[in-house]
């Protein structure tokens, strides 16, 4: 079993998602996830 | 374990619609917890909804995309991305299995009585297409005048969105059902028809459509926590895959796209030890069934 | 192999979304039109409803929000018929990215009526649960909210019939 490949991926992808997710905090994407969600999406449900 | 898995489901699906106060208030819960997204399903128009849809999350940054790069705000999606991937990485699938209401709903309507049936099983590539189409294609690159998408996904096909909100939402606030048109009508549609095919088959919405269970399922394989199969130890009896909500026949391998880990079948279908699993290749066994490979006719 | 196969799909997802940011076109979109759209405070807004005794539609939008973009030119429209007329129409964005999200399209629209920012805070003082939401006001006070896009005809109907007195002086 190829772990020690498995292990570095994982270790690798971890910090790789951690440094978006910090990325995206840092230019402010939570805020625009939480004006679309905080309002009604109409046409998300399907209405208007 | 069976029935802590239902526990943790039922937590999960009140965690993530906890704002029970929407009956009194006939809105939807505005707090600062929508900024953050939940690991499951959970439509963010859903008036109890406490947190954000990744799915939604992630259409609506994808199909504002242009205007926000143009006002010099560089929101592509980044967040969202992150968040599905870190918990890829971290478990792959297991999010549908353990903290997904939309999956949860599925499995109770499913113990309804009736014949069940299969499903062919090209078909659970269909929500690879899902996912390509209508939550990361259409949404980035079908634009009007001004620069922005559409969250397709959400709009056309979403039955949890019209489950959730939809039909709630028309219910608490009825100026709404004045905004009933084709759309909605096709999606209650796509509902009923999914309704009864939980029925009959087993997840079909998490099995053919849903692209947050195609996302997470890309890291079934490279996840941290990981499913092993012991191939000396199995005799084939299939009772694994006649239990497995999803269907999966797990003696053709391990990590399989549709293994949402419940560990049902490790738990309550195999007698003989076949299933177990890893979390970064330190090897957990705890089935519940102990047994020695079992005696088959030819040695008795 | 399959790993591999996997990882090549996420690289390439990555990658689809890098080229589509590069492909942007960085033109700016419009040199600052005459309508500026201007910071309000959900004090400021509650005084404009006071003020005002005849009919006022204050129109909450996002840019974000398809139905609201598509409803703009129909009360733009209404603007320029009713306006003399006695109706006031005003918009309000509650876009979370400042008054520079609202701005392009209120210049390529060529809207004439006042365009306000008021951001997340007007959403919460005001429990604005859905957009667009068109606030009807009169003689100071709020007196319907309608929700959603509606059809042209329903809002001139309702326009008209609101207008009443303050059109007849």
């Amino acid at each position: 079993m190829p772990k020690g490949i498995y292990g570095k991926i994982n270790f690798y992808l971890i910090a790789f998602f951690i440094l978006l997710i910090l990325f995206g905090i840092n230019t402010g994407e939570t805020s625009a996830v939480w004006e679309k969600a905080v309002s009604l999406c109409l046409s998300c449900m399907g209405i208007g | 374990m069976l029935v802590f898995r239902r526990w943790i489901q039922i937590a999960a699906t009140l965690l993530s619609n906890a704002f029970l106060l929407f009956p009194l208030t006939r809105n939807l819960y505005q707090g600062r917890l929508k900024s953050i997204c939940v690991p499951g399903l959970n439509c963010y128009s859903c008036p109890a909804a406490t947190g954000a849809c990744p799915l939604g999350a992630m259409q609506s940054l994808f199909a504002n995309i242009r205007p926000s790069i143009q006002a010099g705000r560089i929101h592509i999606g980044l967040y969202v991305i992150g968040f599905l991937g870190l918990i890829g990485t971290l478990i792959g699938r297991m999010p549908c299995g353990w903290l997904c209401p939309f999956g949860f709903f599925q499995e109770l309507v499913f113990k309804i009585p009736s014949r069940k049936y299969e499903i062919p099983r090209i078909l659970t590539a269909g929500k690879y297409v899902f996912l390509g189409l209508f939550v990361i294609i259409l949404p980035l690159f079908v634009v009007d005048e001004f620069g922005y998408g559409q969250t397709w996904f959400c709009k056309y096909v979403c039955a949890a969105g019209t489950l959730e909100a939809g039909i709630p939402m028309s219910g608490l606030q009825p100026q709404l059902r004045h905004l009933w048109g084709w759309l909605f009508f096709n999606k209650v549609l796509i509902l009923l028809i999914l309704l009864v095919l939980m029925v009959f088959i087993r997840r079909p919405f998490c099995r053919m459509i849903c692209p947050l269970g195609a996302i997470y399922s890309l890291f079934n394989r490279l996840s941290i926590f990981k499913m092993v199969y012991h191939p000396d130890k199995c005799v084939h009896c299939q009772q694994c895959y006649k239990n497995c909500p999803m269907g999966v026949r797990f003696y053709e391998g391990a990590n399989q796209p549709d293994c949402i880990r419940c560990l049902k079948c490790m738990q309550e279908s195999c007698k003989y030890g076949a299933i177990s699993f890893e979390i970064a290749g330190i090897q957990l066994e705890m089935p519940r069934h102990k047994e020695e490979h079992p005696k088959v006719m030819s040695d008795i | 192999m399959k790993i591999y196969m996997r990882t090549a799909l996420l690289i390439a997802i990555m990658i689809t979304l890098c080229v589509c940011v590069a492909g942007l076109h960085s033109e700016a979109w419009a040199e600052t039109g005459k309508n500026t759209v201007i910071p309000i405070d959900p004090k400021g807004l509650e005084a404009i409803i006071k003020n005002r005794d005849c009919p006022l539609l204050i129109v909450a939008m996002a840019s974000w929000c398809a139905p609201c973009r598509a409803e703009l030119p129909t009360l733009q429209k209404l603007h320029e018929t009713y306006g003399a007329k006695g109706l006031k129409i005003i918009g309000v964005s509650l876009d979370v990215g400042g008054p520079s999200a609202i701005q392009p399209l209120v210049d390529k629209m060529n809207l004439t009526f006042p365009i306000y920012w008021g951001g997340e805070k007007v959403t919460t003082a005001f429990g604005i649960s859905g957009i667009p939401l068109i606030m009807v006001a009169k003689n100071g006070k709020i007196i319907e909210n309608i929700l959603g896009r509606r059809p042209e005809k329903v809002l001139i109907n309702k326009v008209v019939s609101l207008l009443g007195e303050c059109g007849s002086k």
